[in-house]
C-alpha cells in the first residue's frame, strides 16, 4: 500500500498551506525591510542632546554655567532659558531671559536638570540654539532594552539589541512566530483528524485494510512535510530581505534556516497535540480549542519564567524553552540537543495519540 | 472457513455503551452468495451490528468470524475482502468525487480503477463533481460505487437505497442480483420491506438490541396467511367460521373479513352454503408481517 492517505492529506491541504506561507513570507520577509528606519531611529537618539555641541553646561563653586555659541542672520532680540528633569521637556519652565549668551543658575546637587536655550529673534520668532544636560548621556539602546515590557521578549539574554538584524528579528518576529505558526496548526491538525469524526469519513476509511496507527502516521508526516516546506520558504525569504537591506553580516543564510529549522519539531510537537486531542474529544473544534489553550499556556509560562525571579522553573517545563533561536541568531551555536528534545517529545505525542486511537470505538 | 461454512459468523454478540444496550447475545450466520436482509425499527441495533463486526465498535461479549477469521484480531485481513457501505458516507467535500474513489481503492491495494469507472457509468455518476457539490442522491451513488468497485467476496451495506430515486434503486436490486449470480456475498441493513423481499434470500429481523427472526423470505411467504374478504346476501353468524386455522375474524353484517392459515379449501366449502355476492382472497404481504413483528411484544 503506498501512502495514500499522505498524499491525500497534502492534496487537500496545499492550497491552505500556500495561503498561510504566504502570510509568513509577508511577516518574515517584511520585518528585516523595517529595520534601517528603526536602526536610523536609534542612531539619532544616540547622538544625545539637540544641538548639544552649541551649548556647554559646568558647574563651579555651587554654580552652574551655561553659555552658548549662537550664529544667525537675523538680529537676536534676547536669549530664553528653559529647564525640565526630562530630555523631552514637556514639563519645562522658564529659567530666565538675557542679552548675553551665557547664564548662571543655582546648582542643585543630584537633580537631573535638562536646559534648552532659544533665540527670540527681532521679529519675535524663536529659533532652538541647544540643549545640556547635568545627567550623565546614556545609551537609549540600553535603556530601551531594559524595559519590562521587551524583557518579555529577550529570553533573558542581556546581549539582544534592537538595532542588530539579528536582536530585532529575534523581538519583532521569533518572539511570536510559535504563537502564529503553532495556532495555524492547532486548527490544521486537529480539524484533519477530528474533521474524519465529524464528516463521519471515518468508517469508510477504516473499512479497508488501513491501520489506524499508520493513518495518524501518514496524516502527521504530511502536515509536518508542509510545516517544513512553510518554514524553510519563509527563511529563503527572510535571507534575500536581510541582503537586500545589507545586513546579511549580523543574519545570514545560515542562521535564518537553521534558526527557524529548530522550530520544526517544535511545531511537530503541535500537531502531535492536535492529533492526540481530536482523538480524545472526536470533534474537530474541541480539538483545536484544546491545542490552541495549551499553545497559550506554554506561552505564558514561558514569558512568567523570564519575567517574575521566583518563576524561573516555569520557562523550563515549556516545549517551546527547548528552541532557542536566540542561541543561532546571536552566539551562532545551533543546540542539537534541544532539536532531538523536541523530536523525542512529538514522537511520544503522536504514540500517545496512536494508542489512544487504535482502542477506542469510532463513534456512529 | 470451508467453502460451504458461513462467511459471516456471530456468535452471542454484545455491544454495550456504558449501561445503554447496543445489541444483546446474537447469534447469526451469513452463507457464502446470499443476500442477507437485516431489518429493525431504528436504534433498534442494525448499525451497531454491522459496525461492530467491521470493528469499528469494540465488542463487550462474544465472537465475530467473518472468513473464518476473527473479527478483530484479524481486522485488516478480513477488511482486504470486504466493501462496506455505512449509513452516512461522508467523504471530503473539496475533492473530485475521482480523486476520493481513487484514494479508497488504493487503500484497499487496488490500482485498477476499469470497474470504478464502469459503475459510475452505470448508476450515472459524474465522477468529476466536487463530492461537496452532489445531492444525497449521488452521493449515495459514490458510496454505492465504492462498495463495490474493488471486487470485493463480502459487501455490507447500511440501508443502501437511501436518497435513491425509484429508478435508480430497480437499477441497484437488479445490480444485486448480478453480483450474487456471481456468488458475492451481501449483508445489507433496511428499513424498506419491499425492497428485501425483492432482493434478499433470507432476512433477519432485529428489534431492541434482540435478534427476532432469521428466515428465508420464500419459507416466511409460505408459513403467512392471506386474507379473504366475502360480502353475503345477508347477514352472517360468525361461527360459520368456526374452523381450525381461521384467524382475526371481523364480522360485520354481512361482511366477513379473516386471516386464512389454513387450507382455503376448507372454508369456501362451508361458506358455500350461503349466498356469496363477492369475495377477495389477498395474500398476506411481508410489509404487513413485519409490521407485526415491530409493534408486537417481546417481537415474534
Amino acid at each position: 500500500m503506498r501512502a495514500s492517505t499522505l498524499l491525500l492529506e497534502i492534496r487537500k491541504g496545499w492550497k491552505g498551506f500556500l495561503i498561510f506561507t504566504a502570510v509568513v513570507v509577508l511577516i518574515a520577509g517584511g520585518f528585516p525591510q523595517l529595520f534601517p528606519i528603526v536602526q536610523e531611529q536609534f542612531e539619532e537618539q544616540d547622538n544625545g542632546l539637540e544641538g548639544q555641541e552649541s551649548v556647554r553646561l559646568v558647574a563651579e563653586n555651587g554654580q552652574l554655567l551655561l553659555s552658548w555659541d549662537f550664529q544667525h542672520h537675523g538680529l537676536v532680540q534676547e536669549y530664553r532659558v528653559i529647564e525640565d528633569d526630562a530630555a523631552h521637556l514637556a514639563t519645562a519652565e522658564l529659567v530666565g531671559s538675557t542679552s548675553a549668551k551665557n547664564m548662571t543658575i543655582a546648582d542643585e546637587d543630584g537633580d537631573e536638570r535638562y536646559f534648552a536655550v532659544i533665540a527670540v529673534m527681532d521679529d519675535s520668532s524663536q529659533v532652538p540654539v541647544g540643549m545640556a544636560s547635568t545627567a550623565e548621556l546614556k545609551d537609549p539602546m540600553a535603556e530601551l532594552m531594559a524595559t519590562p515590557y521587551l524583557q518579555i521578549f529577550t529570553d533573558g539574554r542581556d546581549d539582544l539589541r534592537m538595532d542588530d538584524m539579528a536582536g530585532f528579528m529575534s523581538i519583532e518576529l521569533y518572539s511570536w512566530l510559535f504563537l502564529l505558526v503553532g495556532t495555524w496548526l492547532a486548527y490544521i491538525s486537529a480539524r484533519s483528524v477530528g474533521g474524519d469524526f465529524d464528516r463521519r469519513r471515518m468508517d469508510v476509511v477504516f473499512s479497508t485494510p488501513l491501520m489506524r496507527r499508520r493513518y495518524l502516521a501518514e496524516k502527521f508526516l504530511a502536515i509536518s512535510l508542509m510545516t517544513f516546506a512553510v518554514l524553510m520558504v519563509s527563511a529563503a525569504f527572510m535571507t534575500l530581505s536581510v541582503a537586500q537591506v545589507g545586513e546579511s553580516g549580523s543574519l545570514g543564510a545560515w542562521k535564518a534556516f537553521v534558526s527557524l529549522l529548530g522550530a520544526w519539531p517544535l511545531f511537530m510537537f503541535v500537531i502531535g497535540l492536535g492529533f492526540l486531542f481530536a482523538a480524545l474529544l472526536r470533534s474537530a473544534r474541541g480539538a483545536a480549542a484544546l491545542t490552541f489553550g495549551v499553545l497559550l499556556v506554554q506561552y505564558v509560562f514561558n514569558v512568567a519564567g523570564h519575567m517574575i525571579g521566583g518563576l524561573s522553573w516555569l520557562h523550563t517545563v515549556t516545549a517551546l524553552a527547548y528552541w532557542d533561536y536566540n542561541s543561532v541568531l546571536l552566539d551562532g551555536v545551533f543546540v542539537a540537543g534541544d532539536f532531538v528534545l523536541l523530536l523525542v517529545l512529538a514522537a511520544l505525542i503522536l504514540l500517545a495519540a496512536m494508542i489512544l486511537f487504535d482502542r477506542m470505538d469510532i463513534p456512529a | 472457513m470451508t467453502e460451504n461454512g458461513p462467511v459471516i459468523e456471530i456468535r452471542g454478540l454484545t455491544k454495550n455503551y456504558g449501561d445503554v444496550v447496543g445489541i444483546k447475545d446474537l447469534d447469526l450466520n451469513i452463507h457464502r452468495g446470499e443476500i442477507m436482509g437485516f431489518l429493525g425499527p431504528n436504534g433498534a441495533g442494525k448499525t451497531t451490528t454491522i459496525r461492530t463486526c467491521l470493528d469499528l465498535l469494540q465488542k463487550t461479549s462474544g465472537e465475530v468470524r467473518i472468513f473464518g477469521l476473527d473479527s478483530h484480531h484479524d481486522s485488516i485481513e478480513i477488511r482486504r475482502r470486504i466493501g462496506y457501505l455505512p449509513g452516512d458516507f461522508g467523504m471530503y467535500n473539496d475533492l473530485p468525487v475521482r480523486t476520493i474513489l481513487r484514494y479508497l481503492l488504493s487503500l484497499s491495494g487496488y490500482e485498477d480503477d476499469g470497474p470504478m469507472e464502469e459503475l459510475a457509468r452505470r448508476f450515472a455518476l459524474d465522477l468529476d463533481k466536487r463530492y461537496g457539490s452532489l445531492s444525497k442522491g449521488n452521493r449515495q451513488k459514490a458510496g454505492i460505487v465504492q462498495a463495490f468497485m474493488a471486487g470485493q467476496e463480502l459487501i455490507i451495506m447500511d440501508e443502501p437505497t437511501a436518497g435513491l430515486d425509484p429508478l435508480m434503486q430497480q437499477e441497484f436490486y437488479e445490480f444485486l442480483r448480478e453480483e450474487r449470480a456471481e456468488g458475492k456475498t451481501i449483508f445489507m441493513s433496511s428499513h424498506i420491506l419491499a425492497e428485501v423481499e425483492e432482493v434478499c434470500d433470507r432476512v433477519a429481523i432485529i428489534r431492541d438490541a434482540e435478534l427476532q427472526v432469521v428466515e428465508r423470505i420464500d419459507a416466511l411467504k409460505e408459513k403467512m396467511g392471506k386474507t379473504l374478504e366475502i360480502e353475503f346476501d345477508k347477514e352472517i353468524d360468525p361461527s360459520v367460521f368456526d374452523i381450525r386455522g381461521v384467524e382475526g375474524l371481523e364480522v360485520d353484517g354481512r361482511r366477513a373479513r379473516m386471516i386464512i392459515a389454513c387450507d382455503l379449501d376448507q372454508v369456501v366449502k362451508r361458506v358455500s352454503e350461503h349466498n356469496i355476492v363477492n369475495m377477495s382472497l389477498e395474500t398476506f404481504s411481508l410489509d404487513q408481517f413485519f409490521m407485526t413483528y415491530y409493534s408486537r411484544p417481546g417481537g415474534g
